[in-house]
């Protein structure tokens, strides 16, 4: 009975570890991946190349700006010979694999083109390897009326169908090697979140002011990450580059700042960085960013006004009649470095102790 | 009625010597480790005597809170009475507000702005002490009595719109009071597992006022303040 046990055991253990043919037939065998996600946005947006960030997916600013956002497809390189792709895409559940998504009349799929290992579709450029295939969104829009890159649409997953050397590929996969196909599916986002609120309060300093909004939720959960844009004087008529309820602008002019992402609900405004004078106001504005990078609008404006003020040191010399005494170098140092050398010199007296007990 | 009295003492005393006895030989194999030092944490109120109310004005009743840590080493006992001591304290409190309007060198705090004000004070004391224990080594009384004295260099850092407007180090005398409780009694035979296992002889509960002069640059001692904590005796 033992043995039985074990024989049972050991060959379900053989059956778990062995790669399963029917799951590796359903994506295929092509050693082809998604390496960028190459975009309109600006810095860190534009060329997105961390599989964390391609997992993000095109959110709306792509797709708004098709002909200038491309996805990049490589082909391990000495795998296997490959000259040309024949690509054809599907949503949703719609993989392509079956031969009559792709027959007439009752095709799901769209062709998108045949494209040269090395070259592109669509307004993409040619990449720079040969080995790398470069899509453009533009093109692939075209293939089909769809909805999945409008304006709020829900998340929708895309599936790229590749098959090599085969142009307008109607066939079973079943009759090509399992190495000449791949199906990649590419994450498309075009929701953004709504646009933050700010909390009330007045908000007035004269080097920074704290400000403060309320979080937004995107997709059931909180929304973590969010930018700031400020306009000087943009609460004493504008620039007119921002405003409230609209869409946030792609390019940073000098008429305002824009903040790196940023975790949190509240950023500090450096007043004394934007060139105010006591009395003078700037225009705050914060969106909110989802989890593809898609950012709300714009949300209302506040004003921070710069104003004189007096912290303990100003109240201190008000009161005395003398300054806050300061010192470049102080006695130990910093605090901080006290601190970490008296935690290390009572460190070092606990192990000491310790030795001198375990004898 | 005298005799039943003095009888009843008597015999309780003759009880307790016996429990007493029965104790003793229950953990007559157990020989405490030398004490050395007690390590202690704790946690109060500290509210900078900076001379004027300008504390008060700026930062209202906002009093730490303090934590603070320390170490004190045994140098040498009087027999069982007590035991001189000499150790470092360390502290760190942390006081914010709203800055307060200012108009024409007129500082008015019942308006504030929206920017921060913050003072930060990291008071490091050398102490000597005499920690008198003789109730609880002799009697059986589980509380210690400590007096401490010595220097006190209280590091601070103030600023306003995170930008910094000072920082230095005021230094003074330093006093402290403290009456500890120890917690032994509680439970005898862990206190002697911790002894065996981790060498720590003791395990109490301290609270201590004290207060400083600091005030060499900016006055940021305190005329009184008070901590509560627990202390370990290695």
């Amino acid at each position: 009975m033992r043995m039985r046990r074990l024989t049972a055991w050991l060959l379900l253990s053989i059956a778990c570890a062995l790669p399963s043919p029917k799951a590796e037939a359903q994506s295929g065998e092509m050693p082809l991946t998604v390496t960028a996600i190459d975009g309109p946005g600006w810095g860190e947006d534009r060329r997105r190349v961390r599989q964390e960030d391609i997992a993000r997916g095109v959110n709306f600013v792509d797709c708004e700006n098709a002909s200038d956002t491309w996805i990049e497809f490589t082909l391990a390189p000495g795998s296997v010979t490959v000259q040309a792709l024949d690509l054809w895409i599907g949503v949703g559940a719609e993989t392509c694999q079956s031969s009559s998504s792709r027959t007439p009349p009752s095709e799901t799929c769209q062709r998108v083109g045949y494209i040269q290992l090395g070259g592109s579709t669509g307004s993409a450029p040619d990449p720079d390897e040969d080995n790398v295939v470069a899509i453009g969104l533009d093109a692939v829009l075209a293939a089909g009326e769809y909805s999945f890159c409008d304006f709020g649409a829900a998340v929708s997953t895309v599936n790229f169908f590749f098959v090599a050397d085969n142009e307008n590929f109607r066939g079973d996969v079943g009759t090509i090697e399992a190495n000449h196909w791949r199906i990649l599916p590419v994450k498309f986002d075009a929701g953004p979140p709504n646009a933050p609120t700010f909390k009330d309060g007045d908000y007035a300093g004269d080097r920074e002011v704290v400000v403060e909004w309320n979080p937004v939720t995107a997709g059931g959960s909180e929304t973590t990450r969010y930018r700031v844009y400020v306009e000087p004087r943009g609460c004493d008529g504008g620039s007119g580059a921002l405003v409230g309820g609209g869409r946030p602008p792609i390019d940073v002019t000098e008429a305002f700042t824009r903040s790196e992402r940023i975790t949190g609900t509240s950023f500090a405004v450096r007043l004394s960085n934007l060139g105010l004078e006591i009395g003078e106001s700037a225009a705050v504005y914060v969106t909110a960013m989802d989890e593809a990078y898609n950012e709300s609008n714009l949300s209302e404006p506040i004003c921070v006004t710069r104003v004189p003020t007096a912290g303990f040191c100003a109240a201190y010399e008000a009161a005395e009649g003398e300054p806050c005494p300061s010192s470049c170098s102080t006695v130990g140092g910093s605090p901080s470095s006290v601190l970490w050398l008296s935690a290390f010199l009572g460190l070092v007296a606990v192990y000491t102790h310790r030795r001198r007990f375990a004898r | 009625m005298r005799l039943p009295a003095l009888l009843a003492v008597v015999l309780l005393s003759s009880l307790a010597s016996t429990a007493s006895a029965q104790y003793s030989d229950e953990y007559d194999r157990y020989s405490p480790t030398r004490e050395w030092l007690s390590l202690s944490l704790g946690v109060g109120t500290y509210r900078p005597n900076v001379g004027s109310d300008v504390f008060r004005d700026v930062f209202g009743k906002d009093k730490g809170p303090l934590l603070t840590g320390g170490i004190d080493f045994r140098l040498f006992r009087l027999g069982d009475f007590a035991a001189f001591t000499v150790g470092a304290y360390q502290s760190w409190a942390r006081y914010e507000a709203r800055a307060c309007a200012f108009d024409e060198g007129v500082v008015d705090c019942d308006n504030r702005a929206s920017e921060r004000t913050m003072l930060r004070i990291f008071p490091l004391s050398v102490l000597a002490g005499l920690n008198i224990d003789v109730l609880a080594r002799k009697f059986r009384v589980p509380f210690y009595f400590v007096g401490r004295i010595g220097l006190d260099s209280v590091f601070y850092g103030t600023r306003t719109g995170g930008e910094r407007d000072a920082a230095g180090t005021s230094i003074g005398l330093r006093w402290e009071a403290e009456v500890d409780l120890e917690l032994d009694f509680l439970e005898r035979r862990a206190q002697r597992t911790l002894d065996d296992e981790w060498g720590i002889n003791h395990t109490y509960l301290l609270f201590k006022i004290y207060g400083s002069t600091a005030q060499s640059m900016l006055p940021v001692g305190t005329k009184i303040a008070w901590v509560a904590g627990l202390g370990f005796v290695f």
